[in-house]
């Protein structure tokens, strides 16, 4: 009956399953090109539509955006899950980007002279308290309301980050190098772009990330996928059962061990000729590798029976807790986030007065703390491509769970009136997509003035650089002892764009700065008088 | 000290000047002396900024008079805000455009075109359309977004002592300033002199540092070759930003000027304030940095 099976998927299909690494390998190479472009696209050329195309199938955006907002626009992950049980976590390999970026780890070590020897991989026991540990904890934190180990373990933030924090700034440095050497008799063919450096802590956790990943795919292959990854684990108890699986067949393998050498998962157990397909990453480096065509993908009831898993207890918890997830996710059951603690703005000199902030500023589209708060999970995509660089990862300023989330950070730039590109680009919907004129109207913040700060009380002088930069006239010069004009402030008509707080000249406090709100409000359209002016007839001089 | 782009510039240039000069003989000398212009001030109304550029041009016989075969051009307008022409924020594109033509069929060797912008540079280029009439008419658009562009310059007057000039200011051999006459929350209006704050890097200093007398300042410093003052249409409310079209007056109108100061009183005129009202013009002229004295100039007047 076993024979049968096999003889089943042998022949010419058994013969084109070696071409399933090639198009593993094309189709990564592919997603990860791609998804780089994406975080890098710092002159904002790629058409919206493409960035949704190629995040769409991003497991963990594509989860949360669907859980605040049901629908096709958001189902890429159900995709995920779909392919993940019909053919094993073919995500890992062909369409996490982190996962690929391991792989280019992996596959470079040796011109790094980590190994002088050709890294062979061996069997690896399953880390299974670790890995459902991250698992369980993840999704029990999500429950309370918490995205922090969210956002600290999805693999695609953490993708994100690395290229955002880490890539990005060397892309611009060879950039400006270039445009250097380019342009010096006039020849302005690449422009200098401009580079927002965050708060060097906030690099601590991607640098820490990606130093881990250089370890352990050196010495473990991909035990980040199998050990620290939740998606992975997610995947992983999906796959358990998935109609087609890697299996090998006990009676033509000779044990040779190149499967086993190939395997970045550390899931092909000779001694038992068994694979933790739960553990089996799908890259088909074992197909590819076996002289005997002994190790195959087929279809998993044409395999032997499989032995009990041992941990059917966690995974019923787990898949329990998931189901919980799903059936009340929709509904936003995220408790409201704590309080934010107040943040910690720091000051010099206290020889002014102090502006105190009580909410950082969320994003246009953030909609709400609340809302951000269990959407957003600091993949750095919307830090990235910010074309002003307003945008910064933040340190403490929301509280411990905001750790790296976005904010405006008025002292680097300000919100271009006329731009919605973070809400384009959010993969999770954290940041809802804005039209011009919805963005236009979206208050982040109000606007406070600090008369004894500005210069026209101080020196009696005039300045006006917040009116001049406000987009909506909510700051306008109104006349002030004499002839001098100062600031007044209507705060309805304020977006809290940054534009006065970071053009403000008086240093180390500023005369006008932002605070933002807890949930984004609606600013009335700027106004016009109509004007009697009629031009005259004739010069006036 | 030199830097590695200027001393590369400096040299090629040297040469290409030597070897004119070997080649022109006698009559290089002639290149050097630009005649005295006709008029103070060309004030023209009742066209399209191109058509009134050329009536303007043609009053003070030609672009010839500024810009002279194989020399650098730098155009300065206001490209601050990254809103669209219609809201007149920024100079019009096609006084930009026909300014380009002018200098290149003057001969001019290279015409380049900046603003060190107040909103996202990229994208004011773009929305102001002075991009598209810059490549249209054979200019270089050329950025004033890095730091690395302006050089340290002495000026020494009052409040602003020193401050960091474009290098395309520093190195072309012509400099046409372009402003856009209209409303300015703390000054009023901005014109001229004003429309310089875009050619240094730390504006924030002169907010900080009376803003009046650092415009003034820099006038006595730096005067353009020329000035040409877009009043096509005319932000009155708002400025200098402006929120509406509601904001603006279709006034038809260019003021051509070698001086600032000159420049800036009319168009104080033009938008219905007297020129006093307005402390940098007053201080400016006070400076000596100008004439504001419209009463005793020579003005030609055209109507089209």
């Amino acid at each position: 009956m076993r024979r049968n099976g096999f003889s089943f998927f042998s022949g010419q299909i058994l013969l084109k399953q070696i071409y399933l690494k090639s198009l593993r390998v094309w189709v990564s190479l592919l997603v990860l090109t791609c998804t780089s472009f994406v975080f890098l696209d710092l002159l904002g050329k790629l058409p919206s539509i493409f960035v949704d195309c190629i995040l769409y199938f991003q497991g963990i955006p594509s989860l949360l955006r669907f859980i605040h907002s049901a629908g096709w626009a958001s189902a890429g992950f159900i995709f995920v899950l779909l392919i993940t049980v019909l053919f094993g976590r073919t995500y890992c390999s062909f369409m996490c980007p982190l996962g690929t970026l391991q792989d280019i780890l992996i596959r470079i070590r040796k011109p790094l002279g980590m190994h002088k020897k050709r890294l062979v991989f061996s069997y690896q026991r399953p880390q299974n308290i670790l890995r459902y540990g991250v698992l369980f904890l993840t999704v029990a934190s999500c429950l309370t309301g918490s995205l922090l180990l969210l956002s600290l373990f999805d693999p695609f933030s953490q993708f994100g980050r690395i290229v955002s924090d880490m890539i990005r700034p060397l892309v611009v440095g060879v950039n400006n190098v270039l445009a250097d050497i380019v342009e010096w008799d006039g020849f302005y063919f690449l422009y200098p772009l401009e580079y927002k450096a965050p708060h060097p802590s906030t690099l601590i956790l991607p640098v820490a990330v990606f130093a881990l990943l250089l370890y352990l795919t050196a010495n473990k292959g991909r035990f980040f996928c199998n050990s620290l990854c939740p998606l992975g684990a997610l995947l992983g108890l999906l796959s358990y059962r998935s109609l087609l699986t890697i299996a090998i067949d006990r009676d033509v393998c000779t044990s040779c061990g190149r499967c086993v050498m190939l395997c970045k998962a550390g899931c092909i157990d000779l001694r038992e000729k068994q694979v933790d397909f739960s553990r089996c990453v799908s890259c088909f480096n074992c197909i590819r590798s076996c002289p005997e065509a002994a190790i195959q993908f087929r279809p998993s009831v044409l395999s032997e029976k499989k032995k009990v898993p041992r941990f059917q207890q966690e995974r019923r918890i787990i898949l329990t807790s998931l189901l919980f997830l799903f059936s009340f996710g929709s509904k936003n059951v995220y408790a409201t986030p704590t309080k934010p603690r107040k943040p910690q703005v720091k000051n010099e000199r206290p020889t002014t007065v102090i502006n105190e902030k009580h909410f950082p500023v969320i994003p246009p589209g953030g909609k709400s703390l609340s809302h951000f708060f269990s959407s957003c999970t600091a993949c750095h995509l919307c830090v990235s491509i910010c074309p002003t660089g307003v945008l910064q990862p933040s340190l403490v300023e929301y509280g411990i769970d905001g750790i790296l989330k976005p904010r405006l950070n008025t002292l680097k730039g300000f919100c271009n009136f006329e731009c919605t590109r973070c809400g384009e680009v959010c993969p999770t919907g954290a940041i809802q997509p804005l039209s011009v004129a919805e963005k236009k109207q979206t208050q982040m913040g109000k606007t406070q003035f600090i008369k004894k700060n500005c210069v026209v009380e101080t020196d009696k002088k005039d300045c006006g650089a917040c009116a001049e930069h406000c987009p909506t006239k909510a700051v306008r010069m109104v006349p002030f002892e004499g002839k001098l004009k100062i600031p007044e402030l209507d705060n309805k008509y304020c977006i809290g764009c940054g534009a006065c707080e970071h053009i403000c000249p008086v240093l180390p406090h500023k005369a006008i700065f932002v605070d933002g709100l807890a949930t984004q409000g609606t600013a009335e359209p700027p106004k016009s008088k109509p004007i009697t002016i009629v031009p005259m007839e004739d010069f006036p001089f | 000290m030199m830097k590695r782009r200027q001393f590369l510039k400096a040299s090629t240039r040297a040469g290409l000047i030597a070897g004119t000069t070997t080649l022109l003989g006698p009559w290089a000398s002639l290149l050097a002396n630009p005649s005295p212009l006709s008029y103070d001030l060309v004030a023209i109304k009742n066209s399209t900024p191109d058509k009134m550029f050329d009536a303007g041009m043609k009053a003070l016989g030609g672009m010839q008079s500024f810009v002279k075969k194989g020399q650098t051009v730098v155009i300065k307008p206001n490209v601050a805000w990254d809103v669209g022409p219609d809201l007149a924020a920024n100079t019009n594109p096609l006084l930009v455009q026909r300014i380009i033509q002018h200098c290149l069929e003057a001969g001019a060797r290279k015409v380049y075109v900046f603003d060190h912008t107040c909103n996202k540079w990229r994208s004011s280029y773009e929305n102001s359309g002075i991009k598209a009439a810059v490549k249209h008419a054979g200019g270089i658009m050329a950025p004033g977004n890095s730091e690395k562009y302006f050089h340290p310059v002495r000026i020494n007057g009052q409040s602003l002592k020193n401050t960091k000039e474009h290098e395309l200011i520093l190195e072309s051999d012509v400099f046409i300033n372009v402003p856009v006459l209209k409303n300015h929350g703390s000054t009023s209006i901005t014109v001229s002199m004003k429309n310089l704050m875009g050619a240094v890097w730390d504006r924030g200093h002169w907010h900080k540092n009376d803003l009046h007398q650092c415009i003034a300042d820099f006038a006595s410093y730096r005067k353009p070759d020329l000035n040409v003052v877009d009043a096509y249409n005319v932000m009155m409310q708002n400025g200098p930003r402006g929120v509406s079209t509601q904001d603006v007056v279709n006034m038809k109108a260019q003021l051509i000027s070698t001086d600032m100061v000159t420049a800036d009183a009319a168009a104080a005129k033009l938008y219905g304030i007297p020129p006093d009202d307005v402390s940098y013009i007053r201080l400016a002229a006070q400076a000596g940095a100008g004439r504001k004295d419209l009463k005793n100039l020579n003005i030609k007047r055209i109507k089209l």
